[in-house]
């Protein structure tokens, strides 16, 4: 991290100290301030330390803010400042632009950042623009570039006008930046000062391309092209790009004699007729770059051209304030020679909600509406984003005193402070028990539990109560279901799945999770299991999958959450994986050997040490290289998924501890902190980073072990919250605020209903009696799980367990058996009135039975009431079943 | 033209309704969002009902034998002919296999598309070009023509808008990237079976309308409070199919689109009294009671041995059925509002294999199309002498989806948003073929 900072403003800075590490953790660091904010009390723990989760998708430029302690003053730069007062007021200050600055007045300054940290030009027409933001002690940062003062040191090194800077001679210098007493210093670097750059294929050709949106895909980046040229989508074949236009269709495309005349220069700027309308002005830095090229001949690129290796883009979050606030934002790529440039001008922004935050082709956010905005920036083969977070002016708010039980509820109140958004009260005893159950056991609580639990007067009731279910069966069976769902574990004849190889597969997951194995080894022996499917039960995921491309696109998105599927054919559109990291992730699996063993039935899967998957493009096989990590060392013969699962389950992959969090996540709110969970990628980013980042951090803290991460989530406060909304959260569905309705999954549904009607199911192949969610095998089902949209396993997409109503399943709780057979069937009503229970006592009983509570006064009065004139009182209270059963407290987890 | 490529979501489904709430967070109203969205540059065309108010599609999973059916080659030698000879039809030169004659009797009434044409030799591949329009992608799910025609004209008369017959056929009939909401209706029961009966269409023994009643208010005294205190698109989602069910379950009139013992036994017979025949008398029930769009199929067609004894099994009685739906339709003054298509995955190998069967083959088959504004007595397109390729006008898979949802009055080039804000074309580049509509 090269920056260098004024040691005056540390002062004010309120540094982090030690913790500095922390802002490293946390993509969106909290404004520190110089005194303690009124929050919430967060335990100490609470502190994300720096944790391998770091390298999120959201790339995070954590503010480096040097240790006060460590730092040695620099008493020169002080000086120079006061002793160079011509540089003060010689260059750079610019009066308030036209632009209306909201100026926050009544809080206070915090924090100063200027991006980029470091400038580096190289060449002569390089440039680089500076923006300055600052934060206040509420959270609300304000764009101060036009605000700010500016002092360049060594004027003659490079020139500052317009809030850029650019070359002019070879040297070093720093541009000074103060804002309303606070500084910052941006080191600058010019190197090869008069030197040009020829204009790359590459680096400058391709960059237009995309920023034009030429290579699109409603443009010529459709798969067939677009008026018969066709470029790759998002620039995934340059080679072939460079093809298409130069020799294609003879060489129509351009023109070397007279460059202006290209047809590729003229459709751009509407000289002739284009479909896709006039992209770029005559003239332009877009046309200039595409002449320039043509004038040098069109030239390809030499084979050791820099690439882009990662982008930068600042500033790394915004908390704006009041409708037409804006923030300018600034992209830096860095290439592999050690260069970096500004390609704010080539990058293609997009912002996800328009109405609160929407950016311009020039990188300018402005606020809209109240909301949240997540707002992305597109260059060469990397997408990254910030988080927008827009509030009105004026908002009546002030930070509640929310207590926190745990490191959970410190995160989520933090984000929702930023929101300016109060969560909702903690819910009743009466819900948490049976919430708390559905969600850990899959059934309702039973007489004991619930009676026990509302007698219990201890502090730490629901604490108790947690643990307590956490040792229950039901709780690994619950797990092994959803395992099972990501393993796609049913018989499939033509698969060859047996019936045999599918209970054995069943029964090794069962085993695994019931004697709480950490997740990582479960993993591990999954994915590098060899020999018989019979002998070795977990060769089976090799098994009920045996397309190798298909492998490798189930291993990312159910150990890593992410969908890569796009990228086998082209470079993927919304998230960073080309298609080269897909056929390097590929190779991992090109080598899996399978044969028939002795019993038919039985297959074998070994390391056949040979066998290569082809890239499409080049025809050749990509070595073997983790997603989103290195490549590892293989000798050959090494078996490679050895070396992926040593990588896979381990802290080293930054999605794999995620990843499962936000699974567990998911089972517990309805919806994951990234949502849906498997599909995670930049432009769809986690509603709460720290949060995530802090359960993952955890879980691998723990050794992997899912149950504590679960008690920590049943602990948090923001499990426990009421279902009823606030003022401020009632419109929020993404942070957490209060307890959203969930309906029940098919199993625990139809589980339920015979818990509480008293009868029993039969599945094929368990005993009378047995519960859904202990069916091994996918094939088996009936017509209520299947209706109720039962996973079927035949891919590992999470979207299998179908949530969604359909009229089929409103027939079937109306009119069929699930409901009226088995009131019947169960004789519960008639039971209790043969037991001498009076109407009273048997509604009282239904309603502890199907709501674990019991009926208030004015449902009872009239129930009781339409019961009163009526000739069967056991065929009325078994209509009230009935309707209970319909109802949606009862079909809804709340 | 970052607008162009970036483009927003222009209409609006259950599970969008998630999305939007993600994006907003928080004080992004539903109109505000519709706005903002019809500012977007996505391709939009209002859908309104054309001339096919109905569709029954007929499919014949497993990949029928154009030439045992409708595209005949009775010059072309043994090994290529098979083993059935030709008859003709009502329309001149025209010929069917010999199985058809019943269709032969109303070729003026249908047109045989002969150069359909695709690139998928697997059933589930072909399977999903011929319910979406699309060919298979690793990253999307697309919905079956039930499920747009779903999503863009909704229900009528208190029927689903999409029904399957008798059940689900495969997993590419369903709501694709739309919400489940617009997938079908599975009837879960055969209608040629003695004791058919929708599932739960009707009261359960035992309960009688009042009874049903009083349940009804019990449930609305229970679910009282909650309903109250919850407000959740789930719950409204929910309510939306109590609402269809209880409308269904009082609607003497739409339940009674369920019920064939509304149908004469002659006409039974008429159909045939057989699997094939009772569901297109059921098909011709629910279209002409409100369904919008029937899928069904028969049989199964994946005749790599012994094609002949298949045929003369199955064929028959797909004939006669197909024959008197037609007809029937006609008789009803239906047909020219009801689009009929029988379709299958693909056609068969040229040549007979050493099994006397044949094998998969997408390169030419058939596909026959009936009324709704499709033109009677016509055949578009023909295969070569051996029906190894299309010959003349080969008919795409986007061609046929896009001229089919033309007929019911959608425009396939409208955009409907799939996950992560992508817009996709009901279909990708297809053209109405003007020669098939009357």
């Amino acid at each position: 991290m090269k920056i260098l900072l004024f040691l005056f403003p540390l002062a004010l800075l309120g540094n982090p100290g030690p913790s500095a590490p922390a802002a490293e953790a946390n993509p969106n660091p909290a404004p520190t301030t110089t005194e303690p904010k009124p929050t919430a009390p967060i335990p100490p723990k609470a502190e994300p330390k720096p944790s391998p989760a770091q390298t999120s998708l959201t790339e995070s430029t954590p503010i480096p803010t040097a240790d006060p302690l460590e730092k040695k003053p620099a008493p020169h730069l002080d000086e120079n400042r006061t002793n160079d007062p011509k540089a003060t007021v010689g260059i750079g200050q610019e009066a308030p632009t036209e632009k209306v600055a909201v100026q926050p007045t009544g809080r206070k300054l915090v924090r100063l950042d200027a991006y980029p940290q470091l400038v580096k030009l190289q060449t002569k027409e390089d440039f680089n623009s500076i923006v300055v933001r600052a934060t206040f002690d509420d959270d609300v940062t304000l764009d101060v570039t036009a605000e700010s003062n500016y002092t360049l040191l060594e004027k003659g090194t490079a020139e500052w006008k317009n809030h850029t800077l650019y070359p002019i001679k070879d040297g070093k210098t720093e541009l000074r930046v103060a804002y309303r007493g606070l500084q910052k210093t941006i080191p600058i670097e010019v190197v090869q000062a008069t030197a040009e750059r020829p204009i790359s294929f590459n680096l400058d050709v391709m960059p237009v391309f995309m920023k034009a949106g030429c290579n699109s895909g409603s443009c010529h980046g459709s798969a067939r092209g677009q008026d018969r040229f066709m470029l790759s989508l998002f620039g995934y074949d340059p080679k072939g790009d460079h093809f298409r236009i130069t020799r294609e269709e003879g060489t129509r495309r351009i023109n070397l004699a007279i460059p202006e005349e290209s047809m590729l220069v003229e459709k751009s700027i509407g000289a002739v007729p284009h479909t896709g309308g006039k992209l770029f002005e005559k003239g332009s830095s877009h046309w200039k770059t595409l002449v320039g090229w043509l004038r040098d001949g069109v030239p390809n690129d030499p084979e050791d051209v820099a690439k882009p290796e990662k982008i930068e883009f600042f500033p790394p979050d915004a908390l704006l304030e009041g409708n037409g606030s804006t923030q300018q934002m600034t992209v830096l790529a860095h290439y592999s020679d050690g260069t970096t440039r500004d390609v704010t001008p080539l990058t293609v922004f997009q912002s996800s909600n328009d109405v609160s935050a929407s950016i311009d082709e020039k990188g300018l956010i402005t606020a809209g509406k109240r909301g949240e905005a997540f707002v992305m920036a597109r260059f060469n083969v990397f997408t990254v984003g910030v988080q927008v977070v827009v509030i009105p002016e004026n908002l009546k708010y002030q930070k509640p005193v929310v207590p926190a039980n745990n490191y959970i509820d410190g995160l989520v109140h933090d984000k929702l402070h930023k929101l300016r958004i109060t969560p909702s009260e903690i819910c009743s005893d009466e819900v948490f028990v049976r919430r708390v159950a559905l969600d850990i056991t899959g059934v309702l609580p039973d007489r004991e539990t619930y009676d026990s639990f509302m007698a219990d007067q201890s502090p730490d009731k629901r604490a108790k109560l947690v643990d307590r279910l956490l040792e229950r069966k039901e709780f690994t069976e619950m797990w092994v279901m959803k395992f099972a769902e990501l393993l796609q574990i049913q018989t499939d004849d033509n698969q060859g799945m047996s019936y045999k190889a599918t209970l054995l597969y069943f029964n090794w997951l069962k085993d695994r999770i019931a004697n709480n194995v950490p997740m990582d080894r479960i993993v591990r022996e999954l994915l590098t299991s060899t020999g018989g499917t019979f002998v070795n039960p977990s060769t089976n995921y090799y098994q009920v999958e045996r397309d190798n491309l298909k492998i490798t696109e189930n291993v990312a998105q159910v150990f890593m959450g992410m969908r890569i599927q796009c990228a086998q054919c082209h470079n993927h559109p919304f998230d960073q994986w080309t298609q080269d990291d897909y056929y390097s992730f590929a190779s991992f699996f090109s080598q899996i050997g399978r044969k028939r063993a002795a019993d038919p039935r039985e297959s074998i899967i070994y390391n056949r040490k040979s066998g290569e998957i082809n890239h499409p493009v080049h025809k050749e096989p990509m070595p073997p290289k983790f997603l989103g990590g290195d490549a590892p060392e293989l000798k050959r013969g090494d078996d490679r998924r050895v070396a992926l699962a040593n990588w896979l389950a381990s802290p080293e992959n930054p999605f794999f501890a995620r990843n499962l969090a936000n699974i567990v996540w998911a089972h517990f709110f309805g919806q994951g902190i990234i949502e849906p969970v498997d599909d995670v990628r930049v432009s769809n980013p986690p509603s709460n980073p720290q949060l995530l980042d802090e359960l993952a951090r955890r879980f691998t803290e723990y050794d992997y072990d899912f149950k504590k991460l679960v008690r920590d989530v049943c602990n948090s406060r923001t499990y426990q919250l009421s279902s009823a909304p606030t003022e401020s959260n009632k419109d929020d569905l993404r942070n957490f605020a209060r307890s959203h309705l969930r309906r029940l999954r098919a199993e625990v549904l139809l589980d339920v209903i015979s818990q509480v009607t008293e009868t029993k199911n039969k599945f094929q192949g368990l005993p009378l009696g047995a519960k859904a969610i202990q069916i091994a095998d996918g094939r088996v089902s009936n017509y209520f799980l299947t209706t109720f949209g039962r996973a079927t396993r035949e891919t590992v997409c999470s979207c299998e367990v179908v949530m969604e109503p359909s009229l089929s399943q409103a027939l079937h709780l109306l009119n069929g058996e699930a409901t009226n057979s088995r009131i019947r069937q169960g004789k519960v009503v008639r039971n209790l009135l043969k037991d001498g229970k009076n109407p009273e006592q048997i509604l009282d009983n239904l309603y502890a039975r199907c709501y674990s509570r019991k009926p208030r006064p004015a449902e009872r009065a009239n129930l009781l009431a339409s019961l009163a004139g009526s000739e069967s009182p056991a065929e009325s209270l078994e209509d009230v079943f009935w309707a209970l059963l319909n109802s949606k407290e009862f079909i809804f987890n709340h | 033209m970052n607008d162009k490529c970036f483009e927003l979501p222009n209409h609006f489904s259950r599970r969008e309704f998630m999305h939007v709430g993600f994006i907003g967070g928080l004080g992004l109203t539903l109109p505000g969002f519709l706005q903002m969205k019809a500012h977007g540059a996505q391709k939009f065309y209002e859908s309104k009902e054309g001339p096919a108010k109905n569709v029954i599609h007929i499919y014949l999973p497993g990949g029928m034998a154009h030439q045992e059916s409708w595209d005949p080659k009775p010059y072309a030698p043994l090994e290529y002919r098979g083993p059935f000879k030709s008859i003709p039809t009502k329309i001149p030169g025209v010929r069917f296999s010999e199985n058809f004659k019943h269709s032969a009797k109303i070729a003026d009434k249908i047109t045989v598309c002969r150069s359909m044409t695709h690139g998928e030799a697997a059933h589930e591949r072909g399977t999903h070009n011929m319910f979406t329009g699309y060919r298979p992608s690793p990253a999307v799910k697309f919905p079956s023509f039930g499920a747009v025609v779903s999503h863009e004209l909704g229900s009528r008369k208190n029927l689903p808008p999409y029904v399957c017959v008798p059940n689900v056929p495969n997993e590419f009939a369903g709501s694709g990237y739309l919400s489940s909401s617009y997938g079908p209706f599975g009837l879960g029961s055969d209608p040629s079976s003695d004791n058919f009966k929708v599932r739960d269409l009707s009261l359960p023994d035992g309960i009688g309308d009042d009874r049903f009643s009083k349940r009804r208010s019990l449930l609305d005294t229970v679910d009282g409070h909650f309903r109250k205190v919850e407000k959740s698109d789930a719950l409204g989602a929910m309510d939306k199919f109590y609402n269809e069910a209880y409308s269904l379950i009082s609607s003497k009139e739409a339940r009674e689109a369920f019920d064939m013992s509304k149908e004469s036994d002659k006409i039974k017979e008429r159909y045939g009294k057989n699997t094939a025949g009772q569901r297109m008398l059921l098909s011709r029930r629910l279209v002409e009671s409100g369904v919008r769009f029937v899928s069904m199929t028969y049989g199964g067609w994946d005749n790599h041995q012994n094609i002949e004894a298949a045929f003369n099994n199955q064929g028959p009685v797909l004939d006669q059925a197909f024959a008197a739906l037609i007809s029937d339709l006609d008789e009803r003054g239906l047909l020219d509002s009801t689009l009929v298509m029988m379709s299958s995955e693909f056609g068969r190998t040229p040549k007979i294999n050493k099994d006397s069967g044949r094998d998969h083959y997408p390169r030419v088959f058939s596909v026959v199309l009936a009324g709704g504004g499709i033109t009677r007595g016509q055949v578009y397109g023909s295969s070569d002498a051996f029906a190894t390729a299309p010959e003349e006008n080969p008919l795409s898979v986007e061609d046929l989806a896009t001229t089919v949802y033309d007929r019911i009055g959608i425009v396939a080039d409208k955009e409907l948003m799939a996950p992560g804000d992508r817009p996709m074309e009901i279909v990708d580049g297809g053209k109405v073929i003007k020669e098939l509509l009357a």
